[in-house]
Protein backbone atom coordinates (compact mmCIF):
# COMPACT_ATOMS: atom_id res chain seq x y z
CA UNK A 1 0.00 0.00 0.00
CA UNK A 2 1.34 3.06 -0.88
CA UNK A 3 1.50 5.87 1.43
CA UNK A 4 0.76 9.74 0.60
CA UNK A 5 1.56 12.72 2.86
CA UNK A 6 2.43 16.47 1.28
CA UNK A 7 5.54 15.42 2.42
CA UNK A 8 6.12 13.40 -0.12
CA UNK A 9 4.49 15.16 -2.52
CA UNK A 10 7.00 18.26 -2.49
CA UNK A 11 9.64 15.89 -3.60
CA UNK A 12 7.51 15.65 -6.84
CA UNK A 13 7.29 18.55 -9.54
CA UNK A 14 4.89 20.61 -8.77
CA UNK A 15 2.88 19.56 -4.91
CA UNK A 16 0.20 20.88 -6.52
CA UNK A 17 -0.26 19.52 -9.39
CA UNK A 18 0.00 15.82 -7.37
CA UNK A 19 -2.81 16.67 -5.00
CA UNK A 20 -4.94 17.83 -8.13
CA UNK A 21 -4.49 14.00 -9.53
CA UNK A 22 -5.39 13.08 -5.95
CA UNK A 23 -8.37 15.14 -6.63
CA UNK A 24 -9.14 13.92 -10.32
CA UNK A 25 -8.97 10.27 -9.13
CA UNK A 26 -11.34 10.37 -6.19
CA UNK A 27 -13.45 13.48 -6.51
CA UNK A 28 -16.42 10.73 -7.83
CA UNK A 29 -15.78 8.90 -4.63
CA UNK A 30 -16.44 11.81 -2.58
CA UNK A 31 -19.41 13.52 -4.57
CA UNK A 32 -21.31 9.93 -5.02
CA UNK A 33 -20.97 9.29 -0.87
CA UNK A 34 -21.90 12.96 0.15
CA UNK A 35 -24.89 12.88 -2.35
CA UNK A 36 -25.65 9.19 -1.44
CA UNK A 37 -25.96 11.05 2.20
CA UNK A 38 -27.81 14.37 1.47
CA UNK A 39 -29.44 13.65 -1.87
CA UNK A 40 -28.75 17.15 -2.57
CA UNK A 41 -26.65 18.22 -5.73
CA UNK A 42 -25.33 21.45 -4.47
CA UNK A 43 -24.80 20.52 -1.25
CA UNK A 44 -22.31 17.63 -2.17
CA UNK A 45 -20.67 19.96 -4.10
CA UNK A 46 -19.87 21.99 -0.55
CA UNK A 47 -18.95 18.66 0.78
CA UNK A 48 -16.86 17.76 -2.21
CA UNK A 49 -14.63 21.05 -1.49
CA UNK A 50 -14.45 20.61 2.18
CA UNK A 51 -13.43 17.46 2.22
CA UNK A 52 -10.45 18.04 0.17
CA UNK A 53 -9.59 20.76 1.55
CA UNK A 54 -9.28 18.72 5.02
CA UNK A 55 -7.30 16.33 2.70
CA UNK A 56 -5.23 18.72 2.06
CA UNK A 57 -4.71 20.18 5.74
CA UNK A 58 -4.21 16.58 7.42
CA UNK A 59 -1.76 15.56 4.35
CA UNK A 60 0.75 18.63 5.64
CA UNK A 61 1.64 16.56 8.69
CA UNK A 62 0.29 12.95 8.50
CA UNK A 63 0.31 9.89 6.07
CA UNK A 64 -2.62 8.44 4.32
CA UNK A 65 -2.40 5.00 3.69
CA UNK A 66 -5.48 4.61 1.60
CA UNK A 67 -6.76 8.05 0.45
CA UNK A 68 -9.93 6.37 -1.31
CA UNK A 69 -10.94 5.22 2.15
CA UNK A 70 -10.03 8.15 4.43
CA UNK A 71 -11.75 10.28 1.87
CA UNK A 72 -14.51 8.17 1.97
CA UNK A 73 -14.49 7.62 5.68
CA UNK A 74 -14.05 11.98 6.15
CA UNK A 75 -16.90 12.51 3.21
CA UNK A 76 -19.16 10.24 5.12
CA UNK A 77 -18.94 11.98 8.38
CA UNK A 78 -18.93 15.54 7.07
CA UNK A 79 -22.48 14.81 4.79
CA UNK A 80 -23.94 13.21 8.11
CA UNK A 81 -23.09 16.23 10.45
CA UNK A 82 -24.60 18.34 7.57
CA UNK A 83 -27.39 16.19 7.26
CA UNK A 84 -28.00 16.34 10.93
CA UNK A 85 -27.76 20.77 10.98
CA UNK A 86 -29.94 20.77 7.51
CA UNK A 87 -32.68 18.27 8.96
CA UNK A 88 -35.02 21.43 9.45
CA UNK A 89 -34.71 22.11 6.23
CA UNK A 90 -35.48 18.86 5.13
CA UNK A 91 -38.93 18.95 3.07
CA UNK A 92 -38.18 15.16 2.18
CA UNK A 93 -37.88 13.84 -1.41
CA UNK A 94 -40.23 15.64 -3.90
CA UNK A 95 -41.43 14.08 -7.17
CA UNK A 96 -40.66 17.27 -8.43
CA UNK A 97 -36.86 17.31 -7.53
CA UNK A 98 -35.22 16.12 -10.64
CA UNK A 99 -37.17 18.63 -12.85
CA UNK A 100 -35.95 21.43 -10.77
CA UNK A 101 -32.08 20.57 -11.26
CA UNK A 102 -30.00 20.48 -14.53
CA UNK A 103 -28.69 17.28 -15.55
CA UNK A 104 -26.41 16.32 -18.17
CA UNK A 105 -27.64 13.23 -19.15
CA UNK A 106 -27.32 11.67 -23.01
CA UNK A 107 -28.89 8.82 -22.00
CA UNK A 108 -32.70 8.62 -20.61
CA UNK A 109 -31.53 5.25 -18.91
CA UNK A 110 -28.95 7.12 -16.61
CA UNK A 111 -31.31 9.22 -15.69
CA UNK A 112 -34.00 7.17 -14.65
CA UNK A 113 -31.36 4.71 -12.70
CA UNK A 114 -30.00 7.63 -10.72
CA UNK A 115 -33.54 8.92 -9.47
CA UNK A 116 -34.47 5.80 -8.56
CA UNK A 117 -31.40 4.41 -6.91
CA UNK A 118 -32.07 8.53 -4.87
CA UNK A 119 -35.79 8.18 -4.27
CA UNK A 120 -36.12 4.03 -3.78
CA UNK A 121 -33.40 3.18 -1.15
CA UNK A 122 -32.82 4.28 2.26
CA UNK A 123 -29.49 6.35 2.98
CA UNK A 124 -27.40 3.10 4.75
CA UNK A 125 -28.27 1.15 1.58
CA UNK A 126 -27.06 3.82 -0.77
CA UNK A 127 -23.73 3.95 1.13
CA UNK A 128 -23.56 0.90 0.96
CA UNK A 129 -23.69 0.45 -2.76
CA UNK A 130 -21.91 3.73 -3.37
CA UNK A 131 -19.08 2.42 -1.47
CA UNK A 132 -19.14 -1.21 -2.92
CA UNK A 133 -19.85 -0.73 -6.79
CA UNK A 134 -18.63 3.00 -7.08
CA UNK A 135 -15.77 2.64 -5.01
CA UNK A 136 -14.87 -0.48 -5.04
CA UNK A 137 -14.22 -1.10 -1.08
CA UNK A 138 -14.86 -4.41 -0.04
CA UNK A 139 -17.82 -5.91 2.32
CA UNK A 140 -15.15 -5.87 4.93
CA UNK A 141 -13.84 -2.49 5.03
CA UNK A 142 -17.73 -1.19 4.50
CA UNK A 143 -18.40 -2.71 7.57
CA UNK A 144 -15.77 -0.63 9.15
CA UNK A 145 -16.43 2.43 8.00
CA UNK A 146 -20.22 1.87 8.69
CA UNK A 147 -19.97 0.44 11.96
CA UNK A 148 -22.21 -2.65 11.56
CA UNK A 149 -21.84 -6.34 11.20
CA UNK A 150 -20.43 -7.53 7.66
CA UNK A 151 -23.64 -9.91 8.00
CA UNK A 152 -25.89 -6.82 8.13
CA UNK A 153 -23.71 -4.88 5.20
CA UNK A 154 -23.91 -8.03 2.84
CA UNK A 155 -27.82 -8.60 3.46
CA UNK A 156 -28.21 -4.36 3.17
CA UNK A 157 -25.98 -4.89 -0.01
CA UNK A 158 -28.49 -7.34 -1.52
CA UNK A 159 -31.83 -5.99 -0.46
CA UNK A 160 -30.64 -2.55 -1.60
CA UNK A 161 -29.69 -3.81 -5.61
CA UNK A 162 -33.30 -6.39 -5.38
CA UNK A 163 -35.45 -2.88 -4.41
CA UNK A 164 -33.38 -1.06 -7.06
CA UNK A 165 -34.00 -3.67 -10.03
CA UNK A 166 -37.59 -4.12 -9.10
CA UNK A 167 -37.89 -0.54 -9.31
CA UNK A 168 -36.61 -0.47 -12.50
CA UNK A 169 -38.63 -2.99 -14.08
CA UNK B 1 -32.44 -5.22 -16.19
CA UNK B 2 -29.25 -7.03 -14.70
CA UNK B 3 -27.30 -5.78 -11.43
CA UNK B 4 -24.19 -5.44 -13.62
CA UNK B 5 -26.13 -3.01 -15.80
CA UNK B 6 -27.64 -1.20 -13.44
CA UNK B 7 -24.35 -0.27 -11.62
CA UNK B 8 -22.96 0.59 -15.02
CA UNK B 9 -25.95 3.09 -15.76
CA UNK B 10 -25.53 4.52 -11.97
CA UNK B 11 -21.53 4.86 -12.22
CA UNK B 12 -22.33 6.65 -15.57
CA UNK B 13 -24.60 8.98 -14.48
CA UNK B 14 -22.77 9.78 -11.10
CA UNK B 15 -19.49 10.60 -13.47
CA UNK B 16 -21.69 13.12 -15.17
CA UNK B 17 -22.97 14.93 -11.95
CA UNK B 18 -19.56 15.64 -10.87
CA UNK B 19 -18.91 19.26 -10.92
CA UNK B 20 -15.48 20.51 -11.39
CA UNK B 21 -14.43 23.04 -8.24
CA UNK B 22 -10.76 22.45 -8.89
CA UNK B 23 -10.14 26.30 -9.75
CA UNK B 24 -12.53 27.00 -6.43
CA UNK B 25 -10.82 24.71 -4.20
CA UNK B 26 -7.32 25.78 -5.54
CA UNK B 27 -8.30 29.08 -4.57
CA UNK B 28 -9.00 28.30 -1.29
CA UNK B 29 -5.92 26.35 -0.64
CA UNK B 30 -4.02 29.47 -1.24
CA UNK B 31 -6.30 31.78 0.75
CA UNK B 32 -5.12 29.05 3.88
CA UNK B 33 -2.18 31.10 4.11
CA UNK B 34 0.86 28.60 3.19
CA UNK B 35 0.99 27.97 -0.40
CA UNK B 36 4.24 26.64 -0.24
CA UNK B 37 2.39 23.49 1.18
CA UNK B 38 5.41 22.52 2.49
CA UNK B 39 5.49 22.40 6.02
CA UNK B 40 8.67 22.60 8.18
CA UNK B 41 8.42 21.23 11.65
CA UNK B 42 9.39 24.39 13.14
CA UNK B 43 6.34 25.49 11.82
CA UNK B 44 4.10 22.75 13.21
CA UNK B 45 5.52 23.24 16.58
CA UNK B 46 4.89 27.02 16.10
CA UNK B 47 1.09 25.56 15.80
CA UNK B 48 0.87 23.29 18.20
CA UNK B 49 2.60 25.75 21.39
CA UNK B 50 0.14 28.45 20.20
CA UNK B 51 -3.09 26.07 20.50
CA UNK B 52 -1.85 24.94 23.94
CA UNK B 53 -1.86 28.85 25.01
CA UNK B 54 -4.94 28.77 23.58
CA UNK B 55 -6.43 26.04 25.58
CA UNK B 56 -4.34 27.82 28.72
CA UNK B 57 -6.42 30.52 28.23
CA UNK B 58 -9.75 29.70 27.77
CA UNK B 59 -9.35 27.33 31.02
CA UNK B 60 -7.86 30.93 33.03
CA UNK B 61 -11.19 32.03 31.72
CA UNK B 62 -12.96 29.98 33.52
CA UNK B 63 -12.14 31.27 36.99
CA UNK B 64 -11.87 34.67 35.44
CA UNK B 65 -15.17 36.10 35.56
CA UNK B 66 -16.48 37.57 38.95
CA UNK B 67 -19.28 39.33 40.19
CA UNK B 68 -18.90 43.20 40.44
CA UNK B 69 -21.24 46.02 42.09
CA UNK B 70 -23.90 46.91 39.78
CA UNK B 71 -23.86 50.41 38.71
CA UNK B 72 -26.51 50.23 36.02
CA UNK B 73 -29.67 51.60 37.09
CA UNK B 74 -32.13 50.66 34.32
CA UNK B 75 -33.77 47.85 34.36
CA UNK B 76 -33.38 46.47 31.44
CA UNK B 77 -31.15 47.98 28.38
CA UNK B 78 -33.12 50.10 25.66
CA UNK B 79 -31.82 47.90 23.26
CA UNK B 80 -34.15 45.12 23.93
CA UNK B 81 -37.23 47.44 22.61
CA UNK B 82 -35.04 48.62 19.58
CA UNK B 83 -35.54 47.74 15.81
CA UNK B 84 -32.59 45.34 16.33
CA UNK B 85 -34.71 42.38 18.74
CA UNK B 86 -36.40 40.41 16.45
CA UNK B 87 -38.96 39.44 18.87
CA UNK B 88 -42.40 41.96 18.23
CA UNK B 89 -43.07 40.06 21.47
CA UNK B 90 -40.87 40.73 23.90
CA UNK B 91 -40.62 44.19 22.82
CA UNK B 92 -44.64 44.70 23.46
CA UNK B 93 -44.01 42.82 26.86
CA UNK B 94 -41.34 45.53 27.68
CA UNK B 95 -43.18 48.16 26.59
CA UNK B 96 -46.19 47.13 29.08
CA UNK B 97 -44.14 46.70 31.91
CA UNK B 98 -43.57 42.88 32.09
CA UNK B 99 -39.83 41.87 33.90
CA UNK B 100 -37.78 42.09 36.77
CA UNK B 101 -34.87 43.43 37.34
CA UNK B 102 -31.55 41.12 38.02
CA UNK B 103 -29.23 43.86 37.29
CA UNK B 104 -26.10 41.56 37.54
CA UNK B 105 -22.46 42.48 36.32
CA UNK B 106 -19.46 40.25 36.14
CA UNK B 107 -16.21 41.01 34.46
CA UNK B 108 -13.79 38.75 33.09
CA UNK B 109 -10.19 40.14 33.57
CA UNK B 110 -8.49 38.30 30.35
CA UNK B 111 -10.72 38.99 27.74
CA UNK B 112 -12.05 42.31 29.24
CA UNK B 113 -15.22 41.22 28.39
CA UNK B 114 -18.44 42.84 31.11
CA UNK B 115 -21.29 40.91 31.22
CA UNK B 116 -24.17 42.63 32.57
CA UNK B 117 -27.64 40.73 32.88
CA UNK B 118 -30.17 43.27 32.90
CA UNK B 119 -33.86 41.34 33.57
CA UNK B 120 -36.22 38.41 33.28
CA UNK B 121 -39.63 38.39 32.02
CA UNK B 122 -41.50 35.24 31.15
CA UNK B 123 -44.87 32.99 30.85
CA UNK B 124 -46.10 30.39 31.81
CA UNK B 125 -44.17 28.65 28.30
CA UNK B 126 -41.15 30.55 27.96
CA UNK B 127 -39.06 32.82 30.34
CA UNK B 128 -36.57 35.86 28.61
CA UNK B 129 -33.43 36.76 30.16
CA UNK B 130 -32.46 40.17 28.66
CA UNK B 131 -28.15 40.05 28.51
CA UNK B 132 -25.74 42.37 27.26
CA UNK B 133 -21.84 41.86 27.02
CA UNK B 134 -19.32 44.64 26.22
CA UNK B 135 -15.37 44.75 25.67
CA UNK B 136 -12.99 47.73 24.81
CA UNK B 137 -10.20 44.71 23.77
CA UNK B 138 -11.75 41.85 22.72
CA UNK B 139 -14.30 41.98 19.66
CA UNK B 140 -16.95 40.26 20.08
CA UNK B 141 -18.35 39.48 16.61
CA UNK B 142 -18.33 36.42 16.91
CA UNK B 143 -19.29 35.98 20.35
CA UNK B 144 -22.52 34.59 21.15
CA UNK B 145 -24.46 33.17 24.07
CA UNK B 146 -26.13 30.88 22.33
CA UNK B 147 -28.29 27.87 23.49
CA UNK B 148 -29.54 26.44 20.29
CA UNK B 149 -26.82 25.14 19.11
CA UNK B 150 -23.81 26.43 20.67
CA UNK B 151 -21.78 25.60 23.96
CA UNK B 152 -23.95 27.67 26.03
CA UNK B 153 -26.02 26.00 28.30
CA UNK B 154 -29.32 27.73 31.18
CA UNK B 155 -29.41 25.72 34.36
CA UNK B 156 -31.42 25.22 37.16
CA UNK B 157 -30.75 24.55 40.55
CA UNK B 158 -32.92 22.65 43.10
CA UNK B 159 -31.25 21.75 46.14
CA UNK B 160 -28.32 19.22 44.94
CA UNK B 161 -29.52 18.87 41.85
CA UNK B 162 -29.11 20.68 38.60
CA UNK B 163 -30.86 21.17 34.86
CA UNK B 164 -30.46 21.98 31.75
CA UNK B 165 -33.12 24.19 30.80
CA UNK B 166 -34.43 23.31 27.17
CA UNK B 167 -34.38 26.47 24.60
CA UNK B 168 -37.12 28.02 23.12
CA UNK B 169 -36.25 28.99 19.72
CA UNK B 170 -33.00 30.78 18.61
CA UNK B 171 -33.87 33.81 20.93
CA UNK B 172 -32.50 37.19 19.62
CA UNK B 173 -28.87 38.10 19.24
CA UNK B 174 -27.57 41.80 17.75
CA UNK B 175 -24.21 42.71 17.44
CA UNK B 176 -23.58 46.71 17.86
CA UNK B 177 -20.39 46.89 15.85
CA UNK B 178 -19.49 50.48 16.75
CA UNK B 179 -20.15 49.92 20.82
CA UNK B 180 -18.44 46.01 20.37
CA UNK B 181 -21.43 45.27 22.75
CA UNK B 182 -23.89 42.40 22.23
CA UNK B 183 -27.25 41.91 23.19
CA UNK B 184 -29.45 38.43 23.50
CA UNK B 185 -32.69 38.13 25.03
CA UNK B 186 -32.19 34.11 25.98
CA UNK B 187 -35.28 32.09 25.32
CA UNK B 188 -35.64 29.11 27.51
CA UNK B 189 -37.84 26.86 29.12
CA UNK B 190 -40.39 29.02 31.86
CA UNK B 191 -39.64 29.09 35.24
CA UNK B 192 -42.86 30.29 36.76
CA UNK B 193 -43.67 27.90 39.15
CA UNK B 194 -41.20 29.20 40.77
CA UNK B 195 -42.85 32.38 41.64
CA UNK B 196 -42.45 33.81 44.92
CA UNK B 197 -39.72 31.61 45.52
CA UNK B 198 -35.65 31.76 44.89
CA UNK B 199 -34.50 30.84 41.80
CA UNK B 200 -30.78 29.41 41.36
CA UNK B 201 -29.72 29.95 37.94
CA UNK B 202 -26.49 29.03 36.16
CA UNK B 203 -25.67 30.52 33.10
CA UNK B 204 -22.34 28.41 31.69
CA UNK B 205 -20.13 29.06 28.35
CA UNK B 206 -19.84 31.71 25.86
CA UNK B 207 -19.87 30.60 22.28
CA UNK B 208 -17.70 31.77 19.54
CA UNK B 209 -19.07 30.78 16.26
CA UNK B 210 -15.34 31.24 14.05
CA UNK B 211 -14.72 30.55 10.57
CA UNK B 212 -13.05 27.13 11.85
CA UNK B 213 -16.65 26.07 13.95
CA UNK B 214 -17.63 26.74 17.47
CA UNK B 215 -15.36 27.05 20.40
CA UNK B 216 -16.12 27.96 23.98
CA UNK B 217 -15.06 30.24 26.54
CA UNK B 218 -15.24 28.44 29.83
CA UNK B 219 -16.93 30.20 32.42
CA UNK B 220 -20.13 29.90 34.98
CA UNK B 221 -22.13 32.63 36.18
CA UNK B 222 -24.52 32.05 38.74
CA UNK B 223 -27.67 34.22 39.15
CA UNK B 224 -30.08 34.07 42.68
CA UNK B 225 -32.72 36.08 43.17
CA UNK B 226 -36.41 35.90 44.03
CA UNK B 227 -38.69 35.35 41.31
CA UNK B 228 -41.27 38.18 41.79
CA UNK B 229 -44.56 38.78 40.10
CA UNK B 230 -43.86 41.32 37.94
CA UNK B 231 -41.88 39.07 35.71
CA UNK B 232 -44.70 36.32 35.30
CA UNK B 233 -47.53 36.77 33.04
CA UNK B 234 -50.55 34.75 32.55
CA UNK B 235 -51.99 32.91 29.64
CA UNK B 236 -55.45 32.68 28.44
CA UNK B 237 -55.93 29.25 26.13
CA UNK B 238 -59.08 28.45 23.99
CA UNK B 239 -59.75 25.48 22.04
CA UNK B 240 -60.78 25.50 18.62
CA UNK B 241 -61.65 23.01 15.76
CA UNK B 242 -61.57 25.05 12.58
CA UNK B 243 -60.30 22.87 9.45
CA UNK B 244 -59.07 24.03 6.21
CA UNK B 245 -57.07 22.94 2.95
CA UNK B 246 -53.96 24.69 1.97
CA UNK B 247 -52.03 22.83 -1.03
CA UNK B 248 -53.93 19.56 -0.87
CA UNK B 249 -53.04 19.37 2.85
CA UNK B 250 -55.48 19.31 5.39
CA UNK B 251 -55.10 21.13 8.70
CA UNK B 252 -57.00 21.70 11.12
CA UNK B 253 -56.69 24.09 13.95
CA UNK B 254 -56.74 23.02 17.72
CA UNK B 255 -56.22 25.80 20.08
CA UNK B 256 -54.91 29.09 20.06
CA UNK B 257 -53.02 30.91 22.90
CA UNK B 258 -52.57 34.79 24.53
CA UNK B 259 -49.74 35.35 26.51
CA UNK B 260 -48.28 39.31 27.43
CA UNK B 261 -45.19 37.32 25.29
CA UNK B 262 -46.96 35.91 22.31
CA UNK B 263 -50.02 34.40 20.78
CA UNK B 264 -49.79 30.75 19.66
CA UNK B 265 -51.86 28.67 17.25
CA UNK B 266 -51.67 25.38 17.25
CA UNK B 267 -52.52 23.61 14.48
CA UNK B 268 -52.43 19.57 13.67
CA UNK B 269 -52.06 18.47 9.77
CA UNK B 270 -51.80 15.47 7.24
CA UNK B 271 -48.25 16.47 6.55
CA UNK B 272 -47.13 17.47 10.00
CA UNK B 273 -45.51 14.80 11.19
CA UNK B 274 -42.00 13.16 11.27
CA UNK B 275 -39.93 11.86 7.94
CA UNK B 276 -38.72 8.17 8.56
CA UNK B 277 -35.33 7.18 6.89
CA UNK B 278 -33.16 4.42 7.66
CA UNK B 279 -35.20 3.95 10.33
CA UNK B 280 -34.82 7.35 12.03
CA UNK B 281 -37.24 9.70 12.51
CA UNK B 282 -36.30 13.78 11.21
CA UNK B 283 -38.86 16.35 12.00
CA UNK B 284 -39.83 18.35 8.22
CA UNK B 285 -41.74 21.19 7.07
CA UNK B 286 -44.77 20.99 6.47
CA UNK B 287 -46.30 22.79 4.00
CA UNK B 288 -47.71 25.19 5.80
CA UNK B 289 -44.88 26.07 7.82
CA UNK B 290 -42.70 26.40 4.53
CA UNK B 291 -45.83 29.19 4.12
CA UNK B 292 -45.23 30.44 7.18
CA UNK B 293 -41.84 31.21 6.61
CA UNK B 294 -42.03 32.65 3.19
CA UNK B 295 -42.73 36.02 4.26
CA UNK B 296 -39.54 35.49 6.59
CA UNK B 297 -37.08 38.48 5.78
CA UNK B 298 -33.45 37.51 7.22
CA UNK B 299 -32.24 41.60 7.91
CA UNK B 300 -28.37 41.84 8.77
CA UNK B 301 -29.26 44.57 11.20
CA UNK B 302 -32.46 43.70 12.25
CA UNK B 303 -32.73 39.58 12.55
CA UNK B 304 -35.74 38.06 11.25
CA UNK B 305 -38.32 40.69 9.91
CA UNK B 306 -41.92 40.51 8.29
CA UNK B 307 -42.15 40.67 4.57
CA UNK B 308 -46.21 41.74 4.12
CA UNK B 309 -45.94 41.94 0.54
CA UNK B 310 -45.37 38.08 0.21
CA UNK B 311 -47.64 35.38 0.41
CA UNK B 312 -47.15 33.99 4.04
CA UNK B 313 -49.04 33.56 7.50
CA UNK B 314 -50.77 35.95 9.40
CA UNK B 315 -52.86 36.57 12.23
CA UNK B 316 -54.80 39.91 11.76
CA UNK B 317 -56.54 40.86 15.07
CA UNK B 318 -59.20 43.26 14.70
CA UNK B 319 -57.72 44.55 11.75
CA UNK B 320 -54.32 44.87 12.83
CA UNK B 321 -51.96 42.36 12.03
CA UNK B 322 -49.83 40.69 15.01
CA UNK B 323 -46.42 39.98 13.18
CA UNK B 324 -44.75 37.02 13.16
CA UNK B 325 -42.27 35.71 15.39
CA UNK B 326 -39.68 34.03 13.35
CA UNK B 327 -37.49 33.09 15.82
CA UNK B 328 -39.71 30.60 17.46
CA UNK B 329 -40.49 28.68 14.08
CA UNK B 330 -38.04 26.30 14.33
CA UNK B 331 -38.79 25.46 18.10
CA UNK B 332 -38.94 22.30 19.11
CA UNK B 333 -42.57 20.91 19.74
CA UNK B 334 -44.79 17.69 19.92
CA UNK B 335 -44.24 16.45 16.44
CA UNK B 336 -48.07 15.97 15.50
CA UNK B 337 -48.81 19.65 15.57
CA UNK B 338 -47.49 22.88 14.49
CA UNK B 339 -46.97 26.35 16.13
CA UNK B 340 -47.33 29.05 14.75
CA UNK B 341 -46.09 32.28 17.10
CA UNK B 342 -47.30 35.76 16.57
CA UNK B 343 -46.68 39.42 18.69
CA UNK B 344 -49.07 39.44 21.82
CA UNK B 345 -53.06 40.98 20.60
CA UNK B 346 -55.45 43.06 22.44
CA UNK B 347 -58.36 41.77 20.94
CA UNK B 348 -58.61 38.39 21.54
CA UNK B 349 -62.33 37.96 20.39
CA UNK B 350 -61.41 39.04 16.97
CA UNK B 351 -58.85 36.71 15.24
CA UNK B 352 -58.49 35.89 11.50
CA UNK B 353 -55.69 33.23 10.49
CA UNK B 354 -54.60 34.21 7.07
CA UNK B 355 -53.41 31.65 5.03
CA UNK B 356 -51.91 32.35 1.58
CA UNK B 357 -55.45 33.45 0.31
CA UNK B 358 -57.48 31.62 2.99
CA UNK B 359 -59.20 33.67 5.62
CA UNK B 360 -59.84 31.57 8.58
CA UNK B 361 -61.71 32.93 11.60
CA UNK B 362 -60.84 31.69 14.91
CA UNK B 363 -62.91 33.75 17.48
Amino acid sequence: MTQTSLHQLKTSVDPRDEFKQLYIDHKKHVFAMALSILRDFELAEDILQEVYIKLYQYLKSNQVTNVRAWLIRVTRNTALDLYRKKKRELTGFEDQYFERLEYIFEDPVEKIVLSQYLALLDSGERQIIIMKDISGLKHKEIAKIMEMPLGTVLWKYRMALKKLKKGLE
Amino acid sequence: MENEKIIKHLDNALEKQIPDVWDELNKKIDQLGDNSMTISKKKSFSRRILLTAAACLIAASSLAFSPVRAAIQNVYDKIFSSEHIDDSGLKSALINGLGQEINKIYYDKDHDITVHFNSILMDDKEAKLLVTFESKKTNLKNYYLDLFEGFTSMNLVVGNEERKLKNIGWGSHYYDEKANKVAEALSFESISTFQGDEVHLKLKDLTIHGNNGASRVETVWPLDFKLSKEAVGGRETFDVSKEFTFKNETYQVKRVEFSPLETRVVVTGTDIKPHIENGVAYDVFSKLQLQFLNARKIDKEKGYTVDYKKSGVFLNSAGKMADPIFSKAEADGPRDQYVLYFAPIKDRQNCILQVGDLKIKLR
